[in-house]
């Protein structure tokens, strides 16, 4: 079942692309650009939208005056403009051996979800920053901008693979904690993983709250973990934990599994609730939902695109 | 105690493992891998990592199937239990040779570990009431039976394993026909059973396993269980103790075998007593013991090796006692030859034929039982054939034997001589004859007498004298050898034979023939027949004076005397036949008279103990003991496992409620 799709040529199709480029990436907060761009910012700079009024001091830009309220009010004002700034897209992409599960695969799955935003984000000349993350950061592709380095976003995502190891299982906290130290920038910041985290996930989620980052927490779930039914995972088993090795010996009856479910929607509703504390957007996806679908139409519906 | 009637059914058993096989198969953890446990523990159990040993899961239906298995195994198995009222009758055969006295290695003897496998036999039945028969030579009933343990030693006492063989099929038959047909028979030895032995493996085992398949009838197949005692062990032995029974040439042959797969080295000691005589009998228990040795050796003897020891008494008159050193079986050790107590029979010759006279002659001397006398004979050779009715020689004849005249006073003293004449016909006026022979084995002439491929010249119907008396060797119709009574005792033997037209003078059938009609003669003489003798040979004793009884009294080779019961024989026509199987001593009391001889332990069969064995064959319950015996059992079982597999039903296919607990296991 644990089987890495990694063929370049299906993360994203031509035909996808195209309709990626009428798309954009939304914030839900007006944060401050490190250049200029096609954003909004909570600057007031030099685009041609009209922002507000303000007194004239002295030192102020003699070009921003506003001559004709002068002349009925006989008083100076200074004109203020909105701001475009580019926007810190960060996609940061789980690839724990808990990812390189299910069918489809989810790891695959959020290697096209990542390259697509990715793509959006360099299309329309935000600054794109991927990172994947295991037990910490493990690797990381940062400041991309525009069309040119799409190639290189591209095969930086197919390239990660699981990341092997006895000991190694995800850890939010100390990812989340090393992601705020990393992006300083304030960003958008999308998380795809299945938060299968056995450590605090209100902890973690604190180094990534507060208004710096719009903050957008995927859960993506295989169809297996849904309803383990449908693995075939169903009788008396030696189960063991693909991430850690922890074996447990389980006699899985209809019954068990209708507890399991239970269980995990209950553990969904914690993730998501965690969320909503810090304020991260939260969605979940199994993987049997068409790609094409979660971005072009989920992804929209929640504002993270546009 | 319960016992099965078909223990092969136990082989259902295996369905056991197969069925506890099948559920591990079946309900094993398969190995499953998931993207992470703790949504999985938190409905199991989950433990460490690492490989821990699984317990076999137990469910109910498993446990019952399992039960129901067993119980149909068992019931296809036939047990039954005993019936209340039942008493086994069984009837124990005792080999009685004295290879059974043999020490094992934990000092016990093969007796008492018979005596143990008796006791466990009988322990097993649960009520039974016992009879005994001592396999000797010939099977003994003993007297009075046993229906408790405790009573065993006391009633097989005469089993004192001292016989030379045992007759262990007759005793099984004898069993058989004593005990009935609901009996069970018991056998006791120490070598195997002749069912289990290959043929060939043993001629004495070759033969009871005639006699007891020939006993064996269809409902008592399954009645005799052999329980074998045994222990192969090395043995050396005494296998053969002969003294000449010419006191002229006084000689001993001792013959020591080394029955094992070793070289061996034993000490033979050869002793001298002058206490222990034919003619007076044991008079003390140290009349064996004073004796002196007058010859030691050490024997160093190659595996399997048999070696001959010819020896000179110093002494005629002197017992001679060999003595080997203490093995395994002592009863094999020692030798008693006692001197010869007969004089040679005086024989006379007067044949004409020169070639025929030789041949009587050499024949008579190699007898060893005679001497050429010409002084009273009272066996004569002659070809004077007389015509008529039976007289005693005339003493013309006598004369023409003899060379030394005789008073008329000695010979009327003297027994009528008994006669054996050869009627020589004339060249012209014979037949060769090639047989077949017709030999009367009953007659003494016969004993181990065989012309088989030899030619006999003998006169033609037409031409010869009439014959008269009883033929003892017939060729056809035509009479080769006859015998007539002369007055008195005097017994007459007519040889019709033309020698030099025949080939039995130079055949072995010769010397064999004289030397039975030396023989035959002998034992009308007065005195024992022989006082060595062997074990099964019957010792003819001949009072000087009549008397009505003989009493014998039995010592073992020791020479201690004992408390042994004297028997009584009877005397028929002055004769006392005494059978003696058992070695040791005799001292026979006739009137006035009193005689000595021996019977030693001379039984290569017996004195072989490598091939003893420990083994049990046989069952003592068949069909016919099944049904009268015990009641079955079978039927309590199938329905006990038709019960059980009714609730398996139920379990199975009972309406299930709400979802039932999980059904967790984990490893401790």
């Amino acid at each position: 079942m644990a089987e890495t799709i990694t063929q370049p040529e299906t993360l994203l199709s031509p035909e996808f692309m195209h309709r990626l480029d009428r798309l954009d990436v939304m914030s839900r907060k007006i944060l401050r650009g490190r250049m200029q761009g096609e954003r909004r910012s909570k600057k007031k700079g030099q685009s041609v939208e009209f922002a507000d009024y303000r007194s004239y001091v002295v030192g102020d830009d003699l070009r921003f005056i506003d001559w004709n309220l002068y002349a009925r009010l006989d008083k100076l004002f200074l004109r203020l403009f909105m701001e475009e700034e580019d926007l810190s897209v960060s996609v940061v992409m789980d690839v724990t051996k808990s990812m390189d599960y299910g069918d489809p695969n989810k790891l695959h799955y959020a290697k096209r979800v990542a390259a697509a935003l990715g793509y959006i984000g360099l299309t329309h000349y935000n600054r794109v920053n991927l990172y994947t993350f295991a037990d910490t950061v493990t690797d990381m592709a940062l400041g991309m901008r525009g069309r040119r380095p799409i190639p290189r976003m591209l095969s930086f995502i197919q390239d990660q693979q699981p990341i092997e190891g006895e000991h190694v299982s995800g850890n939010l906290a100390v990812v989340c904690k090393r992601l705020a130290m990393l992006q300083r920038q304030p960003g958008i910041i999308v998380l795809l993983s299945d938060f299968f985290d056995k450590g605090d996930m209100a902890d973690a989620l604190r180094y990534l709250g507060g208004d710096k980052h719009d903050v957008y927490a995927i859960q993506l779930l295989s169809p297996q973990e849904v309803d383990p039914a449908k693995g075939h995972i169903l009788g008396d088993l030696r189960l063991r934990d693909i991430e850690d090795g922890d074996i447990a010996e389980v006699s899985v009856s209809p019954a068990l599994i209708k507890r399991y479910k239970t269980n995990l929607q209950a553990y969904c509703q914690h993730v998501r609730e965690q969320c909503l504390k810090r304020g991260v957007a939260y969605m979940i996806s199994e993987t049997d939902v068409p790609f094409e679908t979660l971005v072009l139409k989920y992804l929209r519906q929640r504002g993270l695109l546009g | 105690m319960p016992i099965l009637g078909l223990p092969l059914a136990l082989i259902g058993l295996a369905a056991l493992p197969a069925l506890t096989a099948i559920y591990w198969l079946r309900t094993r953890f398969r190995r499953q891998e998931v993207s992470s446990l703790f949504l999985w523990s938190l409905v199991a159990q989950a433990h460490g990592g690492g490989r821990r040993a699984t317990r076999l899961q137990t469910p109910l239906l498993w446990l019952l199937e399992l039960l129901a298995l067993l119980l149909l195994a068992f019931a296809a198995a036939g047990p039954r239990i005993p019936r209340a009222d039942r008493v086994v009758p069984v009837m124990v055969v005792l080999d009685d040779s004295f290879s059974m006295s043999a020490v094992q290695d934990d000092g016990y003897t093969v007796r008492e570990a018979g005596v143990d496998a008796i006791t466990q036999e009988l322990g097993r039945l649960g009520p039974f009431t016992a009879r005994f028969v001592v396999a000797g030579p010939a099977p003994t009933l003993q007297e009075g039976a046993i229906s408790r343990l405790a009573d065993i030693e006391s009633n097989i006492g005469d089993w004192r394993c001292e016989s030379t063989s045992s007759s262990i099929g007759p005793a099984v038959a004898l069993a058989r026909e004593v005990g009935g047909p609901d009996c069970r028979v018991l056998v006791i030895s120490d070598h195997p059973s002749p069912d289990a032995q290959t043929p060939g493996e043993g001629s004495e085992a070759e033969q009871e396993a005639t006699v007891i398949s020939t006993n064996n009838t269809t409902d008592q197949a399954g009645r005799l269980r052999w329980r074998a005692v045994g222990q192969p062990q090395p043995n050396a032995a005494i296998v053969n103790a002969v003294r000449s029974t010419d006191p002229q040439r006084d000689q001993v042959l001792i013959e020591v075998a080394n029955y094992s797969d070793k070289p061996f080295s034993a000490t033979m000691t050869l002793s001298a007593s002058a206490g222990a005589d034919s003619k007076t009998g044991l008079q003390s228990d140290t009349d064996l013991g004073q004796s002196r040795v007058i010859d030691q050796r050490t024997l160093d003897l190659a595996a399997h090796e048999t070696r001959r020891l010819r020896l000179v008494p110093p002494k005629k008159s002197e017992t001679l006692i060999a003595q080997l050193d203490d093995d395994a079986l002592t009863a094999d050790n020692r030798a008693v030859l006692l001197p010869p107590a007969r004089e040679p029979l005086p024989v006379a010759v007067s044949i004409q034929d020169p070639v025929l006279f030789k041949a009587v002659r050499s024949a008579v001397q190699a007898s060893g039982a005679a001497s050429l006398e010409t002084n009273q004979p009272r066996l004569m050779f002659t070809d004077r054939v007389r015509q008529g009715p039976a007289s005693p020689p005339t003493d013309s004849e006598i004369d023409t034997a003899t060379t030394s005249a005789t008073s008329p006073d000695d010979r009327a003293a003297t027994p009528v001589p008994w006669r054996v004449e050869f009627e020589v016909p004339e060249a012209e006026a014979i037949d060769a004859y090639l047989g077949p022979f017709v030999i009367d084995y009953n007659h003494p002439l016969a004993a181990g007498l065989s012309l088989t491929g030899l030619v006999w010249a003998a006169p033609t119907t037409e031409s010869g004298l009439p014959v008269v008396g009883r033929a003892v060797v017939s060729a056809g119709d035509v009479s080769l050898i006859t015998e007539r009574n002369l007055s008195g005792d005097a017994k007459s033997l007519r040889i019709r034979l033309r020698a030099d037209r025949s080939t039995l003078l130079s055949s072995a059938a010769w010397p064999v023939l004289i030397a039975n009609i030396i023989d035959w003669q002998r034992v009308e003489l007065p005195g024992l027949s022989r006082v060595n003798a062997r074990p099964g040979m019957p010792v003819r004793l001949r009072p000087n004076t009549p008397v009505d009884y003989v009493e014998v009294m039995y010592h073992p080779l020791s020479g201690a005397l004992t408390e042994e019961a004297v028997k009584r024989i009877e005397v028929f026509n002055n004769v006392a036949i005494l059978n003696s199987d058992r070695p040791g001593i005799y001292h026979v009391s006739a009137g006035a008279e009193s005689h000595l001889y021996t019977v030693n332990a001379l039984s290569p069969e017996e004195s072989d103990i490598s091939m003893a064995v420990t083994a049990e064959h046989g069952l003592w319950n068949d069909e016919r003991a099944l049904r009268t015996d015990y009641r079955g059992l079978a039927w309590i079982l199938g329905l006990a496992a038709l019960s059980l597999l009714a609730l398996h039903a139920w379990l199975q296919y009972r309406p299930t409620g709400p979802s039932s607990a999980v059904n967790s296991e984990a490893t401790t």
